[in-house]
């Protein structure tokens, strides 16, 4: 099934996205300092896939996703959408487009204007690129999409306090959907639910996905939610992406030290199951500021003399398992 | 009420019932109707009510003649000669000149306000949502027109504009500006950085839209409150201009120059300081407990 994906032509191309936010000094006249949100992020998304994107708090993995959806300009690199490049666009030139790149967000309280009925928060779409301009049939749309994400009619003429977080969720949901998009970003959507509604919310995003023949980029922290909805996985650490694969393969041959760090702290199925803990030591180390080496030089277990100089690409280690790690690019560390 | 198995039938039932409850629900706690539950709100609103009937219906009600001069029966003691509150020191029927003032004082706070509140709510919005130079430029102004205290700023406003009942409003209105600009900025920068104007973006919204349907009506609530608070200021504010002799010029009634009036006769015809003088401070208060209590409705979070 994946093979199939990764032969076909990639929806969006993200290439080299970089997006740095500038501190002010404490000091005065000092200049500037840099923060690295990201640094050098490349993906390719496939039609109908879901890409699980995960990391630690602090990584990037927001920024990738708010970036996306141009909600913040990245500074540079490209994110190719059918031939055209976002970063380049203006607003207006950009409205088109955000028909078909829609976001869910994370807090399902906060998402939703409190003035608005459910109603008129899943219209508000069709009006903004005049979709529908008849009233009625703008209704029955609404009423659609609500019966599509398992509300009714008695749903529609609330306000947002009415609604639980997982009834919420799903008026986000609808609100993203209305539009038909083709892809959607998915920013940490479940993980203010509680856990029984999760798993609600994350089989409403897989029937869509099947029904729409959507696209999904999944981001979280929680390695449970990825393993359940993903179909490969970008594993950050940093502003970079240190892994990425199928998700089955990164579970049962995760290559990247960090990612078998990441993975080891899934505590086992039993407590009686003794598992062999990797624990890195040390702090993520701060982003500001400019950084030689691969990211994770100062803790890996499995360091190299190389990898406080130079920072690892994204390589290719086998089919369809891509990581940023010296240890499988023995040809270029060869050359040094 | 409906566990999710239920036949559709039946949902469909409970669904009908459910939505009436909440309608009935939702009515009893609309803004309105807890103020109306709400004492303090309920005794200002009788008030302002009552003086506002005094305002509208002024020729009905009064019984003389306002501005009818007799200087014969100056200083007439309140309820003498079919004078109810007496008369000024001009003979004019000082009931008449009160309910007539009354027209004058409203409006005047009222139009102020209105015109302050109009002007800081667009300077604030745009301080707000556009912030950087926009929102520096903006609030150092008004940061510079609060320098001067209120009192002093009208009074420098009165004497460029000349009196006159618009250059009034103009003036209470334009020394009201910064603290409405103030309120409206606070609020707007709140509201601006919740989610729902970042997904309103998401989905193509443009900057107009944000701004007036999504934070204009989710920030308006303590200016609503500050607005009724501030008929009351501006009330007095009116009074004090009239008092000083930059406010209404006589002959046209407002309780501020009834009261300047009064106070070369204070030794010998108390009651035309001390009628007016009360009319102000009932208005004052009727408006001060009827924001009181939209304050906690609209605000209830800054409740005591």
């Amino acid at each position: 099934m994946t093979e199939d994906k990764m032969a076909g032509t990639p929806i969006i191309r993200i290439k080299n996205l970089k997006k740095d936010y500038k501190i002010r000094s404490s000091k005065l006249g000092q200049p500037p300092r840099v923060l690295h949100a990201l640094s050098g992020v490349s993906l390719d998304l496939f039609q109908g896939e879901t890409l699980g994107v995960i990391g630690e708090s602090g990584c990037g993995k927001s920024t990738l996703g708010k970036c996306l959806v141009q909600l913040t300009r990245p500074t540079a690199g490209e994110i190719l959408y059918n031939g055209q490049n976002l970063c380049a666009l203006s607003n207006s030139a950009l409205k088109p487009v955000r028909k078909e790149l829609q976001m869910v967000f994370q807090d399902p309280y906060s998402s939703l204007d409190p003035r608005f009925t459910t109603k008129a928060a899943i219209e508000e779409p069709l009006i903004i690129h005049g979709l529908e301009r008849d009233s009625k049939k703008r209704r029955e749309t609404v009423l659609a999409m609500l019966r599509e994400v398992g509300l009714d009619v008695q749903h529609m003429d609330r306000y947002p306090h009415e609604f639980s977080g997982g009834q919420r969720q799903r008026i986000n949901v609808a609100r993203a959907l209305v539009l038909q998009p083709k892809v959607i970003v998915c920013d940490e959507p479940v993980s203010a639910l509680d856990v029984s509604v999760q798993a609600q919310v994350l089989n409403l995003f897989s029937s869509l996905q099947k029904r729409h023949n959507l696209t999904y980029i999944f981001i979280s922290h929680d390695l449970s939610v990825i393993k359940h909805i993903s179909d490969r996985v970008a594993i950050m650490y940093l502003g970079t992406v240190v892994e990425l694969c199928d998700a089955d393969e990164i579970y049962q041959n995760p290559r990247h030290p960090y990612t078998k760090a990441l993975l080891s702290a899934i505590p086992p199925d039993s407590p009686f199951e003794k598992a062999q803990k990797l624990t890195l030591s040390g702090e993520i180390p701060s982003p500001i500021g400019d950084l030689t080496g691969c990211p994770l030089a100062g803790r890996c277990p499995e360091r190299m003399p190389v990898c406080s100089q130079k920072r690892p690409a994204l390589k290719e280690i086998s089919p369809g398992h891509r990581a940023a790690c010296f240890l499988y690019h023995q040809e270029e560390y060869a050359e040094e | 009420m409906t566990t999710k198995n239920s036949p559709p039938l039946q949902d469909a039932l409970g669904s009908a019932e459910q939505a009436a409850m909440l309608k009935k629900e939702r009515r009893a706690n609309s803004a309105w109707n807890k103020l109306l539950r709400n004492k303090t709100a309920v005794i200002g609103l009788v008030i302002i009510v009552i003086m506002l009937i005094l305002a509208v219906f002024a020729p009905l009600i009064a019984t003389h003649d306002p501005n009818a001069l007799a200087i014969s029966k100056a200083f007439r003691a309140p309820g003498v000669a079919g004078h109810i509150f007496g008369t000024d020191e001009f003979g004019r029927d000082l009931f008449s000149r009160i309910v007539y003032g009354a027209r004058i004082s409203i409006f005047v706070a009222v139009g102020g306000t209105l015109v302050g509140s109009i002007i800081g709510l667009l300077l604030g919005l745009v301080a707000g949502y556009q912030g950087g130079i926009a929102d520096s430029v903006i609030m150092r102004i008004m940061d510079g027109m609060f320098a001067f205290p209120f009192i002093l700023l009208s009074i420098i406003l009165m004497t460029i504009l000349g009196s006159g009942v618009f250059n009034v409003i103009l003036a209470i209105g334009i020394s009201n500006v910064p603290s409405f600009a103030r309120i409206v900025r606070g609020q707007v920068h709140v509201v601006k950085n919740e989610e729902y104007c970042t997904a309103a973006r998401v989905l193509g919204a443009g900057g107009s839209r944000i701004l007036f349907r999504h934070i204009l009506p989710n920030a308006i609530s303590p200016t609503i409150v500050y607005f009724t608070l501030n008929v009351a200021g501006s009330i007095i504010s009116e009074a004090a201009l009239s008092f000083l002799g930059l406010g209404i010029m006589p002959p046209t009634a407002s309780w501020g120059n009834i009261l300047q009036g009064g106070r070369g006769a204070l030794n010998t015809a108390p009651h035309i300081a001390t009628i007016s003088g009360i009319f102000i401070l009932i208005t004052v208060l009727g408006f001060n407990l009827f924001g009181d209590g939209v304050r906690d409705v609209l605000d209830p979070k800054m409740k005591r």
